[in-house]
């Protein structure tokens, strides 16, 4: 259930800076490849995550790989979160 | 000695001394000066008394450099255009410019060694030194002229004001060559001997590999669009301990705030930093100021600074009159770093550009006020926007919209957040009901709008409709589309 939240929130946070729904319709959106997601835009979202879950992920350290598609990001999160 | 005779006197005083370093490619001042004299050679020989623009066509490589410098030593001006441009738009610009040539880096690698020799000088202050297309409201791009004296007015200006030192100097280039903002760190740069650190497009997607050439860079003077600082500042690390040798972070293109220069001034405690403004018309900024704490604590907007010595700025309402201090009104230019006009365009150059107080004057379209001495710039009056630096008419996207077979009309609005445009949504009516998903829909428009405009002009959002509201005059209701957003 937790996980569930979580992500439905993760999505939410991605959709906003993405401007697009679509994000939460299809979970292996290539976002870099449908530039639904862009260098500024994966900062915007690290800040988001961080201000919403207290999760820091360094932008020096960042794979584009590991944040490829929504359910990706989630799984990245999670992750972190050790969920 | 002129800007050029500068630059070459380190080709023949420091000959091994780095000009320009991109992608672990590095070109010193002696080849910048033989290559240089080599290509001018050639077109000199090639084209004869036709000083048409010689465009150069590339993504930051040195040989862009050496076609820079061979073009304006043989008396014509260059045009930079970025291989990030889609074709259709830089044909566009190539026929506006009239441009008798297009040189590309491995163009300029392949000139004969043979015709090396150094050719008789003869660039006069008012002759054409570079010209910058930006958009046009209809959907054409306009070349803005920048002669010799302007850019010297400039980089003059530049030089008194940061004192930097010769040959101790590493700037960091960011913007494409085809940006002005990128005119501040190349000739402050080779003005003093200094080295340029160009960053490509994919060191800047990918940011684990930006951050690594960050730090092994050595970058003295940071020049930059806020963004692109704002944006490197979401990373702790960037600080001080990345950059060590940082003195100064220079600013133009857009509104700096005071969240990022007060967290500028927080990491790196022993740089300045600057807030400038100018449109490409003014050659690239003609006020600044630095931002430091007491600054910071008295405006809660930041001002965009005093004007360089010799030029004036005014506040004028809509006759032209100027207006007392701490009104409201557009912006006007005048003074020796203002163009001649738009290239092969004299009605565009006769709207914008006009004497004032004996020199040339441009109107900005910039709305601002003097308080304090100080200029504080508040907006357009028109439909003009700034995305990341960059400078978007509205009408443009528009324009390139409606030409497609697949869209009957479309109306392109920005999306505010926190006061400024963070991306831009168009309204479209299809030319035929399509039943493909909204999304697919969207996506296939963008990439076919990719084929005529650069990235930073494509929409992030569209919004399909079978009719525009209208206003009681029977004209498009942009405002309610705007409160759609």
């Amino acid at each position: 259930m937790i996980a569930a939240d979580f992500s439905d929130k993760v999505l939410q946070l991605l959709a906003s800076v993405a401007e697009t729904d679509e994000v939460l319709n299809n979970l292996d959106l290539p976002l870099y490849e449908y530039q639904v997601l862009d260098s500024m835009r994966t900062v915007q979202l690290i800040l988001m995550i961080e201000e919403e879950f207290g999760i820091k992920v360094s932008p020096a350290e960042f794979e584009r790989e590991s944040w490829r598609t929504p359910r990706k990001i989630i799984a990245d999160l999670q992750h972190r979160l050790h969920l | 000695m002129d800007l050029i005779e500068r630059i070459d006197r380190w080709g023949a005083v420091a000959p091994e001394a780095t000009a320009h370093i991109s992608d672990r490619k590095t070109l010193t001042y002696g080849q910048l000066r033989r290559r240089s004299d080599a290509l001018a050679s050639y077109l000199t020989e090639r084209f004869g008394d036709d000083r048409s623009p010689i465009a150069v066509l590339g993504h930051r490589e040195p040989e862009m450099l050496i076609a820079f410098l061979g073009a304006v030593k043989s008396c014509r001006p260059y045009v930079p255009l970025d291989t990030a441009l889609p074709q259709q738009r830089i044909d566009k610009i190539l026929a506006t410019s009239g441009a008798a040539l297009v040189l590309t880096p491995e163009d300029v690698r392949q000139l004969p060694e043979s015709q090396m020799r150094c050719p008789s000088r003869g660039l006069q202050g008012d002759g054409p030194f570079y010209v910058l297309f930006t958009s046009g409201s209809t959907g054409e791009p306009k070349g803005v002229i920048i002669t010799l004296a302007c850019l010297e007015h400039f980089v003059t200006w530049m030089l008194a004001e940061h004192r930097f030192t010769e040959f101790g100097e590493v700037f960091l280039n960011q913007a494409p060559f085809s940006f002005d903002l990128s005119v501040m760190d190349l000739y402050c740069g080779l003005a003093t001997g200094g080295t340029l650190f160009s960053i490509s497009r994919d060191l800047i997607a990918n940011p684990k590999e930006l951050y690594r050439a960050l730090t092994s860079s050595g970058v003295t003077t940071w020049v930059s669009t806020p963004s692109f600082a704002q944006m490197c500042l979401v990373e702790e690390k960037f600080s001080e301990t990345m950059l060590p040798r940082v003195r100064r972070f220079l600013f133009c293109g857009e509104t700096l705030t005071p969240q990022t220069a007060g967290l500028l001034l927080k990491r790196f405690p022993r740089a300045e930093v600057w807030n400038t403004y100018g449109p490409t018309e003014a050659t690239v900024a003609t006020t600044s100021i630095r931002v430091d704490a007491e600054i910071l604590k008295q405006y809660s907007a930041l001002p965009v600074g005093r004007t360089m010595p010799g030029s004036e700025i005014a506040i004028v309402n809509g006759n032209r009159e100027v207006l007392p201090v701490n009104q409201r009104g557009e912006i006007i230019i005048a003074g020796p770093n203002v163009s001649p006009g738009y290239l092969a365009r004299p009605d565009l150059t006769a709207d914008a550009f006009f004497q004032y107080r004996g020199q040339r004057a441009y109107r900005t379209g910039d709305l601002g006020r003097f308080r304090d001495n100080l200029l504080f710039f508040e907006g357009r009056i028109d439909d003009q926007i700034k995305l990341s630096g960059y400078r978007i008419e509205l009408g443009d996207v528009e324009a390139n919209l409606r030409a497609m077979a697949t869209v009957r009309d479309a109306i392109v609005l920005p999306v505010i957040k926190d006061g400024a445009a963070q991306s831009l949504a168009a309204f479209v009516l299809l030319a035929a009901r399509d039943e493909t998903s909204h999304f697919n829909l969207s996506y296939r428009l963008r990439n076919q709008l990719s084929e005529r405009l650069p990235a930073y002009m494509l929409p992030r959002k569209f919004i399909f409709l079978d009719a525009f509201p209208m206003t009681p005059n029977g004209k498009v209701d942009r405002a309610s589309l705007a409160k759609s957003l």
